[in-house]
């Protein structure tokens, strides 16, 4: 019985680490690389999130508000915080700023009211702010792109970029603020334009004027207790329910209601945080999801961890995660490692395996292993005699038994096919070739670990490709349905002015129209739709609502955005209904609307006269966007180009595209069938990009991030490639020794382990790509369905439905298979570098 | 937010052709008479409004003046803080002006549904220019007598099916003796009340009987409501179109 030596785990890891340093540095590179990709992506994801969330609140809202607990949902002008008397102002935010998460608060005041200058007027939400406290709260004042914040008791006001062009107005350039006062007088107030604001939301940057509080409680008769919301800075937005519950507590004298922004409510959550915070006497805790052993029973439950005082976040959060859970102290039952054994060194084999294997009593020790004839790195000769099947040495075609040091062990001589002893001549490639398949196929096991890093790889990237395409296909598309289409045809001042003035008149329509038919144009084209699009009022016997009407063809709408397959109650349009309109369930509910009601509308025709129109309701839809489903109002174009007097004008052509990749070549193809028409100029042609471009920016940061994670799962998967090819070459060192001894050159012997590279590398490219497709068209050929982990999302006034169907390009594969063969060549060099190297002497003399 | 056009414009337009007294029993011819009470070539009217809502309580005093149907201009006078604000009607437009900063600005489409000077009526109930007895069809649904011998017809109003109208009917209590308008009630398509206008304080203005106040009160909000008294009513004064210009908008008379 050998003698097993004493050494610590720690010595013998170390010790194998060091042994083979460049292995040890590849191994480390691939988890680096891993760890990397795991830290960046958290942080990415992360910095996105939060990134969300701070854009959220930060902008304008803040982490938390305050309200009177009346104030939400209908944002009531006299549901001041505390009621008709008004607080004291100042000790309320004095108390809300005593909350040590709290870092700042502001008040705030809210009217709805118009804006004029000169001819135009549009309504606005008036909003009075302290600027100083403002400015430590929110970020919308940061993003001044002309002039200065407005000084109080000046007549000073600031407005969004929007607002100021719809209105006409410059820095400098006075405006009318009409409100009605809180006494119910009509309060107006001429005020100097001193800043224009550009958040990058449109609801904000048309429809918000800003001013001092107090400026705006004097115009409105409002008193100075009286505000509407306190907005708040919270140090941690995702504390926001347990500091709204303390804020709640300390405002218990005010009357008030508290909540925490952006949808952060999760009161369980929260729940067990506390518990182990306050379990932990407030140090800062990390609290892990467990699946864990505990009192004899499988448990799963959260536990927290308390950090180290000077602990960075990661270094707590990594302790967290390192607590084990079921194994500590228990028998083990399983080899759980390999350690050299110098004595068995000492007699001649350079490495053997000891184990540590459960023993009857439960307890562990450590024993080698009986030693048997392991790739010819025999301990013993005699036991090559008992394993004489073992080929695992020979790499000559034809050589049929192992091979073995010359002197120490008997060797039995090579014998090649040929009985040359050099390869050269033309036939070297082939023979490389042949030599290079048989060593894959010799080792069948090493080969497909490898290509399995490889087939996985494949597999990730035509799912990460398909459904990444698909899904923003299906975003766009959805976009492009419901909206103004992959293209929109439409007055080139209607973007800016969407007025009924900036109607494309009928003759340019129908040479719009001609040009679409062109057999060029019309293969690129699913459908097409006109419509005329104008704000008017609706009113019923219930009141009266701003709307947004869109007059369209009935049938092809339909076609186009499937919005007949939303309808909640009643029917669609159809082609010959008269005065029928489809309206939007919130429109509907607030003007108390069924099927058959009727209600008036009003908007501004052709001649600039006020026209009404009685509409009944044929069908009532639920679009899943709120924006949609407040305003819209949907009648057939016949009905609106009657009731407007449009004579054949319309707003916009809405033209939905085979596919969105189209959408450059068709808007080329239409502006010069136009132009050759002599009509370029009184229309614009746009992509859905420049008619939705915050869409289009949503798509790029999201080809963006799926490029950084290719980039790093390839990363990844490189380093394991190029550790199962350098631990395959050096793993035959003895084998490739032997192959220069036999007259391989050393170019040839590292050709061999590109060769074998890429053969290993194109087909786990094709198998991986092969199955990739075959899997995602399989399991999600008719989508994913998302809707167990979301909801129905809505972007950009697009609902959009959790169901990704994938989308196979062809272009897709090319990509997949190149980057699969670069990086496995690319894996592939240094092992073959590293096998031309080699010392014939060397290698020969030792088994690894 | 409440639709009382005809009667709105009934008080607004203030003008009485002089309401035939023939009490033939001919609901159209009746209602219609209700209905022109207040319409003629021109008038002049003093009133005062009384505004009541949950949160506060104003009275204005007014100088209204009209031509036709389609034109109104309309001036307070009191409290002072207001006064010389005015708002013009001309065809379907309104514009408003402002005084303290000496601007006028047009009401956009959205905002007709806005109040007017704070009342329960609404910028759209100025130019609505509907008459009862196109837009309605009307009948005689009964008659009632007080305990001191008055009688009252009571009619029923059902838009007809094209009128650009947004109630479901109306219904009208017009007294028999004079054919002086007692209340009318106007409900949606559910037969839900909406909005109750009471007529009061029947005087002679310009040798016309007519009723001096006008009650509207909000049915979903029983606190609130709008009273309109008249305190000098001049028929078929000497204005023209000319009159109702954005420039004499400004003008004080």
């Amino acid at each position: 019985m050998p003698k097993v030596v004493e050494l610590s785990w720690t010595k013998v890891g170390w010790r194998n680490l060091r042994r083979n340093p460049k292995r040890t540095l590849i191994t480390a590179g691939g988890l680096a690389a891993g760890y990397f990709a795991v830290v960046f992506m958290g942080g990415w994801t992360g910095g996105i999130k939060e990134e969300l969330i701070e854009n959220a609140t930060s902008l304008v809202g803040g982490q938390l508000e305050v309200h009177h607990s009346n104030y939400l949902p209908d944002k009531n002008f006299y549901d001041t915080i505390g009621g008709r008397g008004g607080v004291d102002v100042l000790e309320i935010l004095e108390t809300v700023d005593a909350d040590p998460a709290v870092l700042m608060s502001a008040p705030r005041v809210y009217a709805g009211g118009l804006i004029s200058s000169g001819e135009s007027t549009s309504a606005a939400m008036l909003v009075g702010i302290d600027i100083q406290r403002e400015i430590r709260v929110s970020r919308f004042l940061d993003q001044l792109i002309l002039g200065r914040v407005a000084d109080t008791g000046s007549a000073e006001l600031m407005l969004g970029a929007e607002a100021a062009r719809q209105l006409e107005v410059e820095v400098g350039e006075e405006v009318v603020l009409v409100a009605q006062g809180a006494d119910g007088s009509l309060a107006s107030g001429l005020l100097t334009l001193v800043g224009v604001f550009d958040t990058g939301l449109p609801e904000l940057d048309s429809g918000m004027a800003v001013m001092p509080i107090s400026d705006l409680q004097d115009l409105i008769v409002l008193p100075k207790s009286r505000i509407h919301e306190i907005a708040v800075a919270a140090q941690n937005p995702a504390d926001a329910d347990a500091t709204a519950r303390r804020l709640e507590a300390a405002l218990a004298g005010f009357v008030g209601d508290i909540s925490g922004g952006c949808g952060l409510r999760s009161a369980v959550r929260q729940h067990e945080l506390d518990n182990c915070r306050n379990r932990l006497h407030g140090r800062r805790v990390w609290c892990c999801k467990h699946h864990g052993v505990g009192d004899g029973r499988a448990q799963e439950g959260i536990r927290c961890h308390a950090c180290d005082w000077g602990d960075s976040a990661l270094g707590c959060r990594s302790r967290c995660r390192r607590v084990p859970y079921d194994w500590s102290g228990k028998p083990c039952d399983r080899i759980i490692g390999y350690i050299p054994a110098d004595d068995l060194v000492a007699r001649g084999a350079t490495e053997s395996r000891l184990a540590l294997r459960k023993h009857d009593d439960g307890g562990c020790s450590d024993f080698p292993q009986a030693a048997h004839c392991l790739r010819g790195a025999l301990v013993d000769p005699v036991s090559c005699g008992s394993a004489p099947d073992d080929h695992r040495g020979c790499s000559i075609p034809g050589d049929q038994c192992c091979t073995h040091l010359p002197g120490r062990h008997a060797v039995r001589t090579m014998t090649s096919v040929d009985g040359q002893s050099t390869l050269s001549g033309p036939g070297t490639w082939r023979v490389l070739a042949i030599l290079a398949l048989r060593n894959l196929r010799r080792n069948v096991r090493r080969t497909v670990l490898t290509a399995i890093a490889m087939i996985l790889g494949g597999i990730m990237l035509i799912l990460a490709f398909s459904m990444s395409d698909g899904g923003q296909e299906m975003w766009i598309g959805e976009a492009a349905r419901m909206g103004s289409g992959h293209i929109t045809i439409e007055h080139p001042d209607f973007r800016t002015a969407s007025r009924i003035d900036n109607l494309i008149p009928k003759d340019v329509g129908e040479t719009v129209l001609e040009v679409l038919s062109l057999p060029e144009i019309a293969r690129l084209v699913v459908g097409g739709s006109a419509r005329i699009s104008v704000s008017g009022l609706a009113t019923s016997a219930a009141g009266a609502r701003p709307v947004r009407i869109s007059a369209v063809e009935p049938e092809a709408e339909a076609t186009l955005s499937g919005i007949d397959a939303r309808t909640v109650k009643g029917r669609y349009l159809e082609q010959e209904d008269g005065e029928l309109a489809y309206v939007g369930e919130q429109l509907a509910s607030n003007l108390r609307l069924d099927p058959g009601s009727k209600f008036v509308v009003q908007a501004e025709d052709t001649n600039g006269e006020i026209a009404s129109e009685l509409l009944r309701v044929a069908g009532i839809f639920r679009s899943g966007v709120a924006e949609i489903d407040q305003v819209t109002v949907q009648i057939p174009l016949a009905t609106a180009d009657a009731w407007l007097g449009a004579d054949g004008g319309v707003s916009n052509f809405k033209l939905v595209l085979v596919h969105s990749s189209l959408v450059p070549g068709a808007v080329a193809a239409i502006e010069d069938a136009l132009d050759q028409r002599g009509s370029l100029g009184h229309v614009s042609v746009l992509g859905w990009k420049e008619a939705n471009p915050a869409l289009a920016s949503v798509i790029a940061l999201d080809d963006f991030s799926g490029w950084i994670v290719q980039v790093l799962l390839f990363t990844i998967i490189a380093f394991a490639i190029m550790n199962a090819v350098l631990m395959s070459v050096l793993y035959r060192q003895r084998e490739f020794g032997i192959l220069r001894a036999i007259g391989l050159m050393p170019g040839q012997t590292g050709a061999l382990v590109l060769i074998e590279g890429m053969v290993l590398t194109l087909a786990s490219g094709l198998i991986g790509v092969g199955l990739g497709t075959l899997l995602v068209w399989y399991f999600f050929g008719d989508g994913l369905d998302l809707t167990g982990l979301m909801d129905q999302m809505t972007f950009s006034g697009v609902m959009i439905e959790p169901v990704i169907v994938p989308e196979f390009r062809p272009e897709r594969f090319v990509h997949s298979l190149g980057l699969i063969f670069v990086v496995g060549m690319i894996s592939s060099v240094y092992p073959a570098a590293r096998a031309a190297r080699i010392e014939i002497v060397e290698v020969l003399q030792f088994d690894r | 937010m409440r639709r009382v056009s005809a009667v709105l414009r009934a008080f607004l337009t203030l003008l009485a052709v002089p309401a035939s007294a023939a009490a033939q029993v001919d609901p159209v011819a009746i209602i219609d008479a209700v209905d022109r009470l207040y319409r003629g070539e021109s008038s002049h009217a003093v009133a005062t409004m009384e505004v009541v809502t949950e949160n506060w309580e104003r009275k204005l005093s007014l100088e209204v003046w009209s031509l036709g149907t389609e034109y109104m201009l309309a001036r307070i006078l009191f409290p002072r803080k207001e006064a010389g604000t005015a708002t013009l009607r001309a065809e379907n437009n309104i514009w408003n002006y402002l005084p303290k900063v000496d601007r006028t600005i047009k009401i956009p489409s959205s905002m007709m549904g806005g109040s007017w000077m704070g009342s329960h009526f609404t910028n759209d109930d100025l130019v609505k220019r509907s008459r009862l007895s196109v837009d309605y069809e009307i009948d005689i649904a009964g008659e009632t007598s007080d305990p001191d011998g008055t009688s009252y017809w009571n009619f029923s109003l059902l838009p007809k099916p094209d009128a650009t109208v947004v109630w479901g009917h109306i219904e009208y209590r017009v007294r028999q003796q004079d054919l002086m308008p007692i209340e009318a009630r106007f409900f949606d398509e559910r037969g839900t009340l909406a909005r109750t206008m009471e007529f009061g304080d029947f005087t002679e203005f310009d040798g016309q009987l007519l009723p001096g106040t006008l009650h509207m009160r909000p049915s979903d909000k029983p606190v609130e409501h709008t009273i309109v008294r008249y305190e000098k009513l001049d028929f078929d004064v000497d204005v023209s179109r000319s009159f109702f210009s954005r420039r004499n908008l400004k003008k004080a008379r």
